[in-house]
């Protein structure tokens, strides 16, 4: 499933502007400050199931308006296009700050209509929730199909609170089983992953040990290698492991071996969970890594937490050297032929990772009296950028000494 | 129809410095082009520049070109101002359109001590006219050293901005290597 095309209205920089994406990598170039991070913001916070249905954060509660066509293969093949027009608007009623919302859906398949487009008023309500009838029962299996279309955002700055990676976690397990920990759910995708799955390792580990039916039966020592054989046996994190040690210089993770458990108060604990990076053959914890090698390990993460659906990179080569870059571009088209990744960027090396048939790949920003807009190029400029790429070689040549942007 | 004067420099300094000062002379039914923009001095003499060009003179159709290059040597030491004009030979054979090299003796700098009234007064020193420019060895690296001590310190991004006050007149009468630029520029122009 990806996105085909966007109409913004009224978002920062962006008054009207339509963008359209193809399947698989998407670049958006153009200079600072014309709109790039707002389009990405933007898409972030409306294009998706809940995005329509559920209530927005307090400080996403304005007025929006927008449309979008997602694409996707239903399971005969056809090329299913859905078109979300959507409109929220603030009312007030007897006092109170309510919302209204006026929702069009239109499809089509192997472009042709399936049916006009079909409306749906939902009116103010206190809940903003959307009140179950006929005509809302309809709009949601209509609709269903986008719950999931996964979006992940990897924006300039990795969340300052990486729960997990930075801080240890503790367990406490009563003895029928029951698991608790003060870890937060983690702003890392994949960390939630290698959380749940840890925990189920576990227990199945502890369920077929026959020396140990019951949990009072193990001692300190065994939960604590079950606790780190079960981690080093996940596959999401012999999954990761390969990507990391392919793309950045973390060549392994674990968990870190000076775990403590003891038993207080018919309960088992397990302190100081933690996970360690191995760089350059010396295991250190998330905060002795430098930022570039934080920022790879994030966008990697979110990158292969997406199954179905889009993953939005804020620049990627930010705090990266060029020969990673050119790595982590590589692991970019390699996962885009299993998703729709849209990257904004001002890298030349970025740029190059294009071929001469891909150039409808590209969007260009700019800013304009009528705000931010967006365009592929024109067939002039595709002839340009593949005269660059056969006789001087790379496309990025034509983006910095001529003026692609400026046309 | 105008006619498109298209320039190429080691870097944006030089040629908006030289478009500004051909400006005063050379401003109706002409407009100015710049055909490589980012580029540096040594990326002058690479083969995917040249290539550059020649795109970029099919995309803007130049009616002439002006290069512009600095000799990093004073009018004794031929052998670096004849690599420069054997470089621009050499690109010539390759271009199909009429151009004229302006071969700056060291560096563009040159050219403001041949009129550094403006200099002076803009950053209130008393530099000594009347010199031969072409002797002139490190002139960047003077004007640097007489505006150490100032508050007002000579930058080289400030020459575009210091060439659109100078007189280009007296740049011809004072300057030797300028004033045959300046004629073969107008000879060109005339014959399209």
């Amino acid at each position: 499933m990806f996105l085909k095309s966007i109409v913004v209205n009224n978002f920062r920089s962006i008054q009207n502007a339509r963008a359209d994406f193809d399947s698989g990598l998407n670049i958006i170039i153009g200079k600072n400050g014309v709109g790039k991070s707002n389009l990405l913001t933007y898409i972030f916070q409306n294009v998706s199931y809940h995005a329509i249905v559920s209530r927005p954060p307090r400080q996403r509660a304005n007025n929006v308006e927008f449309e979008y066509s997602v694409c996707f293969n239903d399971t005969d093949e056809n090329l299913n296009e859905l078109t979300i027009y959507f409109k929220r608007e603030k009312v007030v009623t007897n006092n109170e700050l309510e919302y209204t919302r006026h929702i069009k859906l239109s499809k089509s398949v192997n472009d042709t209509a399936l049916y006009g487009d079909k409306n749906f008023e939902i009116p103010a309500t206190t809940e903003f929730s959307l009140s179950y009838n006929e005509s809302t029962a309809e709009f949601l299996t209509e609709f269903d199909v986008l719950r999931k279309f996964q979006t992940q955002y990897v924006s300039f700055e990795i969340p300052q609170d990486p729960g997990w990676l930075a801080k240890s976690v503790k367990y406490e397990i009563d003895t029928e089983y029951n698991l608790e920990s003060d870890m937060l759910i983690p702003h890392f995708a994949i960390l939630l992953d290698l959380y749940l799955t840890l925990e189920t390792n576990f227990f199945s580990r502890i369920a077929k040990n026959e020396a140990a039916s019951k949990i009072e039966d193990l001692d300190a020592e065994q939960i604590k290698i079950f606790f780190l054989h079960s981690f080093d046996s996940l596959k999401v994190k012999n999954d990761l492991e390969n990507v990391l040690s392919k793309y950045s210089p973390i060549s392994d993770i674990r968990l870190n071996p000076n775990i403590n458990t003891y038993y207080a108060e018919n309960k088992i604990l397990v302190e100081n969970l933690i996970i360690e990076f191995r760089v350059n053959n010396a295991w250190i914890p998330w905060g002795h890594l430098s930022d570039g090698t934080k920022r790879l390990f994030y966008l990697i993460t979110q990158c292969l937490s997406v199954t179905d659906g889009m993953l939005l990179i804020e620049e990627p080569e930010l705090g990266i050297h060029p020969h990673q870059l050119y790595s982590l571009m590589q692991f970019i088209r390699d996962q885009a032929n299993y998703k729709q990744i849209i990257v904004s960027t001002h890298s030349p090396i970025v740029l190059d990772i294009l071929s001469p048939d891909e150039l409808h790949r590209i969007n260009i920003a700019k800013l304009t009296p009528k705000g931010t807009q967006f365009h592929k190029l024109s067939d002039a400029q595709i002839e340009t950028a593949q005269k660059y790429m056969e006789l001087v070689g790379d496309l990025s040549h034509y983006w910095l000494h001529s003026d692609l942007e400026d046309e | 129809m105008n006619k498109v004067i298209g320039l190429v420099g080691e870097n944006p300094n030089d040629t908006l410095s030289i478009r500004y000062l051909l400006e005063k002379k050379i401003a109706t039914k002409v407009s100015y082009e710049l055909l490589i923009k980012n580029i540096r001095g040594h990326q002058l003499d690479h083969n995917r520049t040249k290539e550059t060009l020649k795109i970029e003179c099919e995309r803007k159709k130049p009616d002439i070109i002006i290069f512009i290059r600095d000799a990093d040597g004073i009018c004794t030491q031929k052998d670096k101002i004849e690599d420069c004009k054997q470089w621009h030979k050499e690109l010539s054979k390759q271009l199909n359109v009429p151009n004229v090299l302006l071969l700056n003796i060291y560096e563009l700098e040159a050219l403001i001590f041949a009129d550094i009234d403006v200099f002076n007064r803009i950053y209130k020193t008393s530099i000594k006219g009347n010199r031969d420019v072409t002797f002139i060895e490190e002139p960047k690296e003077e004007l640097i050293r007489q505006t150490r001590k100032l508050p007002k310190k000579y930058c080289e991004s400030d020459c575009p901005e210091l060439f659109k006050q100078m007189n280009i007149d007296k740049i011809i009468s004072n300057c030797s290597y300028f004033k045959h630029f300046y004629q073969n520029v107008e000879k060109l122009l005339s014959a399209q």
